[in-house]
């Protein structure tokens, strides 16, 4: 009798160890978290590619690259280890063939010429996590307000990073697309700023970090905008501290939906 | 309606003592914790480095603390399943006494000497794989199951071995101490030699595993040898790499007949 409550005892044991290895269990928010944040770092990575090729602000985008690449990584790993939902899997095994050559390709890009077919590949890349976080919200069912408006900083995100490429690229004369994108993108922070401002500034968890955001965008702007001073640099560190104020409102938002 | 309850429970009481004995000392159990431990070594190296350059430190610190503690989990439960023989208990009271130093040492970040600690984990590895091919060898159920460990090997070689490139790569890129790839003579070759072999292997359920593997490998190399400093990238592909081969390594485990 002692024997069998024993064995039952390291079996349980067992169990708690073997799970030791790995982290806890992930929520399918959390996915949907690291299927998002993929889609800033990979114009993050953009940029910092961009600068490094350039030899400006190279110290600082050096570290920002290997970062953007690691949580890449990292966040398609953990959606890779976590996800067995089919629909989801061809999705994410796409991404995984995609990241192979797309490696290959990064590290081959060597001059601002290059970084034009590189920045084609690169939205190819983006797309395929697009439609992976597209098909997560409905495989997940996840709708409501606070979902919008957490999407709708992600999207800020991803916004100010390519905002950030296209404004450096048009000024070192790449393609005119990146004007075009250029002009888009910072319409459609206007537009949201427009929109949705009040929307965020009352909101109880994240009223307190909006106003940051505003002035940090309005800076920009102007920096954005000034024909007579076109300053990558600043432009560069702009983009820096804009997305640490953004993440803070991001997470504050990730704490109340990851419950 | 009687007469078949008193014999279900007849049947169960005399088939539970029988079961107990015959798991009291499982070689699943045993092999599981034997080469976790064997692993840890080169991990907690690892993890020491990267917390020393900054890269992820939180993280980094949060699996020391787990893997300290499922090494000395391992060591409470190898201890209860020594065999009766005097030099084995010797070696094995040796393990732990350096062990207990080895604890307090990894921990202290402020370590300067580094060839102290990696001397320590290169004991502490090899004394932990002498006392796994002891104690598995001299196990009734070895030989039932030596095909199964055959490729059990290649994946702790690899786990190893990955943990030994983070370590490697570390040292020189960010700590300046190139001298260490000396010490630990690693290289690609042999882990990609190791997935051949796994890849050829019948009753591994997931294929899709070693092709990832292999494909991380690739990632993995590439930063190692490319001119531009990736810690933190290096760090991602190998867990990746590493995340993998554990379960792998389970799965097999699990293919071990008790």
């Amino acid at each position: 009798m002692k024997n069998k409550y024993l064995i039952f005892f390291f079996i349980f044991y067992t169990g708690i160890t073997v799970n030791a290895q790995f982290d806890e269990s992930v929520s399918k928010f959390k996915l949907f978290d690291d299927a998002l944040d993929m889609e800033v770092y990979i114009q993050m990575l953009a940029k910092d590619k961009l600068y490094i090729i350039k030899n400006l602000k190279k110290e600082q985008a050096s570290k920002e690259i290997d970062y953007a690449l690691a949580k890449i990584n990292d966040n398609l790993s953990e959606i890779d280890l976590e996800e067995t939902n089919p629909q989801l899997r061809q999705h994410i095994d796409k991404i995984k063939d995609f990241m192979m050559k797309f490696d290959t390709k990064l590290a081959a890009t060597k001059t601002a010429k290059d970084f034009s077919s590189l920045y084609f590949d690169i939205n190819i890349f983006d797309k395929m996590i697009s439609d992976m976080s597209e098909a997560m919200l409905t495989v997940y069912n996840l709708d409501g307000n606070e979902i919008q408006n957490y999407r709708d900083i992600q999207e800020l995100r991803k916004l100010i990073q390519e905002i950030s490429v296209s404004y450096y690229a048009n000024l070192l004369n790449l393609n005119k697309s990146f004007s075009h994108n250029f002009r888009n993108n910072v319409d459609k922070i206007n537009d949201f700023i427009a929109q949705k401002s009040n929307t965020f500034l009352n909101d109880p968890i994240v009223g307190k970090y909006f106003p940051d955001f505003i002035l940090d965008w309005n800076f920009l702007k102007a920096n954005l905008q000034s024909e007579k001073y076109k300053n990558p640099k600043t432009i560069f560190s702009m983009s820096v501290s804009i997305d640490y104020h953004l993440k803070q409102i991001k997470d504050a938002y990730f704490d109340k939906l990851n419950k | 309606m009687k007469k078949l309850f008193f014999s279900i429970v007849l049947l169960m009481m005399f088939s539970s003592p029988v079961m107990a004995q015959e798991d009291e000392n499982p070689i699943g159990e045993l092999a599981k914790r034997l080469y976790e431990n064997e692993m840890l070594a080169n991990r907690f190296l690892k993890n020491f480095v990267l917390a020393k350059s900054q890269v992820f430190k939180a993280k980094i610190m949060k699996d020391l603390d787990k893997s300290l503690a499922l090494f000395d989990d391992n060591i409470a439960y190898i201890s209860m399943h020594l065999p009766d023989d005097n030099k084995v208990r010797d070696d094995f009271m040796k393990l732990q006494e350096q062990w207990n130093i080895y604890r307090l040492a990894i921990i202290d970040l402020d370590l300067k000497n580094y060839k102290k600690i990696v001397n320590s984990t290169l004991l502490l590895g090899t004394e932990c794989q002498k006392m796994r091919e002891t104690l598995l060898s001299e196990h009734p159920k070895y030989d039932d199951n030596k095909k199964v460990f055959k490729y059990i090997d290649y994946i702790v070689e690899n786990i190893k071995d990955i943990d030994g490139i983070v370590i490697n790569y570390v040292f020189k890129n960010q700590l300046h101490f190139s001298e260490i790839e000396k010490a630990l003579k690693i290289d690609f070759s042999t882990v990609k030699k190791n997935l051949a072999k796994l890849a050829k292997y019948k009753k591994i359920q997931e294929k899709r595993s070693i092709k990832d593997m292999g494909n991380s490998l690739v990632m993995i190399e590439n930063v190692y040898n490319n001119q531009n400093d990736r810690p933190k990238l290096l760090y991602s592909n190998t867990k990746y790499f590493s995340r993998k081969s554990y379960l792998l390594f389970y799965e097999l485990i699990g293919q071990l007949q008790n």
